[in-house]
């Protein structure tokens, strides 16, 4: 550990490895997938954990409670909302469940979603479809796409819906939209579509999985009407940290997923009763000392100069490293004209082929990635063309692209020449 | 701190095991029962696989977690006579109960019976599936202290009346819900009785057995329930956050994670044969899995003190006695039927105090004078009237540990009947 001035800010790049736990012979490409943290934020946990065991009692009973809300209110000041608008849960499927789950749904109703929604995700409105006989409409966007064109895409489908009813919204009850999907890892011009389904009285649930932490949020700018985001993943706190937010004009129609004790049915209009954060507050005797990282994780973030600061370093890295890496593999990245899809995470094109037999690709990446070359980056195939993504932190610089690139060239290398073998 | 004894040594149950725990000095743990805790070794293990998981989360997750995740449930599985296929890992008991009551394919004019002392979280539950499906729910209302037969009976003649309505076995009865310890009163029910009653009627089980693993023994094999949820985190050692969900094999196709998965299925389609229970269950959403793969430590540590059956005997006595003592020094009793079955590691004795129109404020009370200023804290509850308190009894306690609890229970019990009386007089 090197010798240095503790005012003097920290230099992003590999001096930050340190301040984490990874290996030292790993080269973490993938935290998008489940986000780490550094080691100032295992400790605030470890000693929230001990606290909590010295007496348990004064903890679950009282102390806890407070501790929780200020990490809400932080939360709240980060993304613009108050801290009474904001629930903790584990994750973001969490979050979405107990929304989805919640909303009454009535014979006819529709709801809108991409088919670049996370796996879990189109799941979950399967299963509405299966016990509620909701009708699901499936837009199926095409990456690289423009913004413009993938809010064109959603709006025709509306006016369709509401062509075929004649009535605004088209019986459509919510859509279903990422602010950064997963596969591609692209960004989402979510606020423009929130007001477009507002203007079609249609409800927004935006799973924000990605967003805090790697994108700038202003909930109360951008209104949504239900909106989850991971601490866990780009935030830097312990894992089994979320937040679900809904606006009090919604709070009456969610409850969650695992109901408690506080729970009340509030379909009668004149009950103005309000037990969201009551029913929210409790899912179940469990671990909080994750939720309470935040306040480690956030001082962390600031030691390093803040979001703002630690947006620029990431998104500039992911988009020179997502160029270097396309470079060695004589691909490209997806990136679309106005150059809006990337983040902290960055979709470089695969030099290999797909085809029927290529399955077991991703068990192959891993296998390579993970245990040989000790460099794992995601494979995915979207639209029959493959792609990897790569995640850029700030425990990350070029070589570690550079030296990605190359792994992933051998991988290739040795995939195309079985398809070849294949073919004879 | 470990104790300088020859670690062969078989360890003696009482104060000497609170060096074991995490537990501050000056807390006298009455209140097990209510969030459960673990021993340091166990601590040292949930560190250890976190330490384990950062290192290298991608190994972690996709392929290295799964074997320990499965060798866990082996365990489980073992001491609770089922399969580890059967088994699922969840957060919680709630999370469990949620699970299969929304899961099953209830239409309106379905019933569910339930007794009105199952957990409140769990009768919301059951009103949250009455509100959005049309299910009636038809509650049972017991006086404690009852005996077995009293209560399977009380249980028998619902049935039968259901079945007299509308002709039908069962009626339309399609589930009930039962506990297998009670929280408030933390009382015993004879849950493998009821099972077979219920099965004989051709009404689903789903037991709710937050109460259970670690307290009492379990054969699963010989209840064969038809869904049962225990909490590791509660009687287990094992570090809060993991519990486990049994489902029957007749039943998985029906039962999906309250959070849906990637690999969800209907399965609704009776030709449909495949089984997609294991994989749905396997990850709920990112989450540390951590705390499942504690049952290894806690169940190591729990071989130490001799072992599931050692461990019971000196807790149920404990448990006993404890009680005994507690309503001599209360000068009142313990709730106890006959038959002496409701005494498990939790014992329930009645407080000195006349309940009242505004006494709603008594268990804020014994909170704040038990657990933060006397550091002594056993929760006082109403039932039907009544005001009892339940103590919890556990291997790192003895005797004194109760008497203790008792004089601030007397002294509490004083203080809100003098406000009773001077409240009277106003």
């Amino acid at each position: 550990m090197q010798l240095f001035d503790i005012n003097a800010k920290k230099q992003f790049g590999k001096s930050l490895r340190n301040d984490f736990i990874m290996a030292d012979d790993y080269t973490p490409m993938n935290h998008g997938s489940y986000g780490t943290y550094p080691i100032q934020v295992q400790k605030a946990l470890r000693d929230y954990q001990d606290l909590a065991e010295r007496s348990i009692d004064t903890w679950i009973k009282r102390d806890m409670y407070p501790e929780i809300y200020r990490a809400k209110e932080k939360l709240g000041q980060l993304i613009s909302c108050d801290a009474d608008e904001l629930a903790f849960v584990v994750n973001t499927s969490t979050g979405i469940n107990a929304v989805a789950r919640s909303l009454r749904f009535e014979e006819g109703d529709k709801v809108i979603l991409l088919s670049t929604i996370y796996d879990a995700m189109g799941r979950t409105l399967q299963y509405l479809k299966d016990t509620r006989n909701v009708e699901l409409i499936k837009l199926d966007p095409v990456y690289p796409i423009s913004d413009d064109d993938l809010v064109a895409m959603i709006e025709d489908a509306i006016l369709k819906e509401e062509a075929k009813t004649g009535v605004t919204g088209g019986k459509i009850k919510f859509a279903l939209i990422d602010a950064i999907t997963s596969v591609p890892g692209a960004i989402v011009p979510y606020e423009r579509i929130i007001k477009l389904l507002r203007d079609h009285n249609i409800l927004s649930l935006i799973d924000g999985a990605h967003a805090i932490g790697q994108i700038a949020l202003n909930l109360r700018e951008a209104d949504p009407d239900f909106f989850v985001t991971n601490c866990h993943k780009w935030l830097f706190t312990v894992r089994g940290s979320a937040i679900l937010y809904v606006p009090k004009r919604n709070q009456h129609l969610v409850h969650p997923a695992t109901i408690s004790a506080a729970y009340k049915d509030h379909s009668d209009v004149n009950d103005t009763s309000n037990t969201f954060q009551a029913e929210f507050s409790w899912h179940g005797t469990q671990d909080f000392s994750p939720y309470l990282t935040v306040f480690a994780a956030l001082e962390y973030r600031e030691s390093l100069g803040g979001e703002e600061k630690i947006r620029e370093y990431c998104w500039g890295l992911a988009r020179r490293g997502g160029a270097l890496v396309a470079k060695i593999l004589g691909t490209d990245v997806l990136e679309n004209e106005e150059k809006s899809l990337t983040a902290q995470m960055v979709n470089v094109r695969l030099p290999i082929v797909a085809h029927d037999g290529d399955g077991y690709y991703l068990d192959r990446f891993i296998d390579e990635g993970v245990y040989k070359h000790k460099c794992f980056v995601p494979p995915f195939k979207h639209h029959g063309v493959w792609y990897t993504r790569l995640s850029a932190q700030v425990y990350l610089d070029e070589s570690d692209f550079e030296k990605t690139g190359y792994a992933l060239k051998e991988i290739c290398a040795q995939l195309e020449k079985e398809r070849l073998e294949g073919k004879k | 701190m470990a104790p300088s004894s020859n670690h062969h040594a078989k360890k003696q149950f009482g104060h000497s095991l609170r060096a074991d725990f995490l537990i501050a000095d000056d807390y006298t743990l009455m209140n097990h029962g209510s969030y459960g805790t673990y021993p340091a070794v166990v601590r040292t293990a949930l560190r250890q696989y976190q330490d384990r998981a950062e290192n290298c989360i991608d190994t972690w997750f996709r392929r290295d977690m799964y074997t320990e995740v499965q060798k866990a449930k082996e365990k489980l599985a073992t001491l609770i006579h089922c399969h580890a296929d059967d088994l699922a890992f969840i957060a919680n008991a709630s999370t469990g109960i949620n699970s299969v009551a929304r899961s099953l394919p209830f239409q309106s004019g379905d019933k569910i019976l339930q007794l009105s002392t199952i957990f409140a979280a769990t009768g919301a539950t059951m009103r949250f599936v009455r509100d959005t499906r049309g299910v009636e729910l038809i509650i049972l209302d017991p006086t404690y202290p009852i005996s077995d037969d009293d209560l399977v009976a009380m249980i028998e003649e619902a049935i039968l009346k259901e079945e007299t309505k509308v002709g039908v076995t069962g009626g339309k009865i399609k589930m009930a819900v039962l506990d297998t310890i009670s929280s408030t009163p933390g009382v015993r029910v004879p849950f493998e009785r009821i099972i077979k009653l219920l099965r004989k009627h051709n009404i689903l089980s789903l037991v709710d057995g937050a109460h259970g693993i670690g307290q009492i023994p379990l054969n699963l094999h010989e209840t064969d329930p038809d869904f049962f949820i225990s909490n590791c985190h509660k009687w287990l050692y094992t570090v809060r956050g993991s519990s486990i969900l049994y489902v029957a094999k007749r039943n998985q196709r029906y039962i999906h994670p309250a959070i849906t998965s990637e690999y969800y299925k209907d399965h609704s389609d009776l030709s449909d044969m495949s089984e997609t229970f294991h994989k749905e269950f396997s990850w709920q959403g990112t989450q540390d899995f951590s705390g499942f793969l504690t049952t290894f430590a806690a169940l190591e540590y729990r071989e130490s003190l001799g072992g599931e059956e050692k461990i019971q005997e000196y807790c149920g006595n404990l448990a006993r006695r404890g009680g005994e003592l507690v309503a001599k020094i209360l000068g009142t009793e313990v709730m106890e039927n006959e038959e002496k079955t409701l005494t498990a590691m939790m014992v329930n004795v009645r407080l000195p105090l006349v309940a009242h129109e505004n006494d709603g404020y008594y268990m804020e009370r014994f909170l704040e004078e038990g657990a933060f200023k006397r550091k002594c804290f056993a929760p006082g509850y109403k039932y039907k009237g009544t005001w009892y308190t339940r103590l919890s009894a556990q291997v790192y306690m003895e005797e004194s540990d109760f008497e203790k609890a008792a004089h601030v229970l007397k002294d509490i019990c004083e203080q809100l009947e003098q406000e009773r009386l001077e409240g009277q007089k106003k």
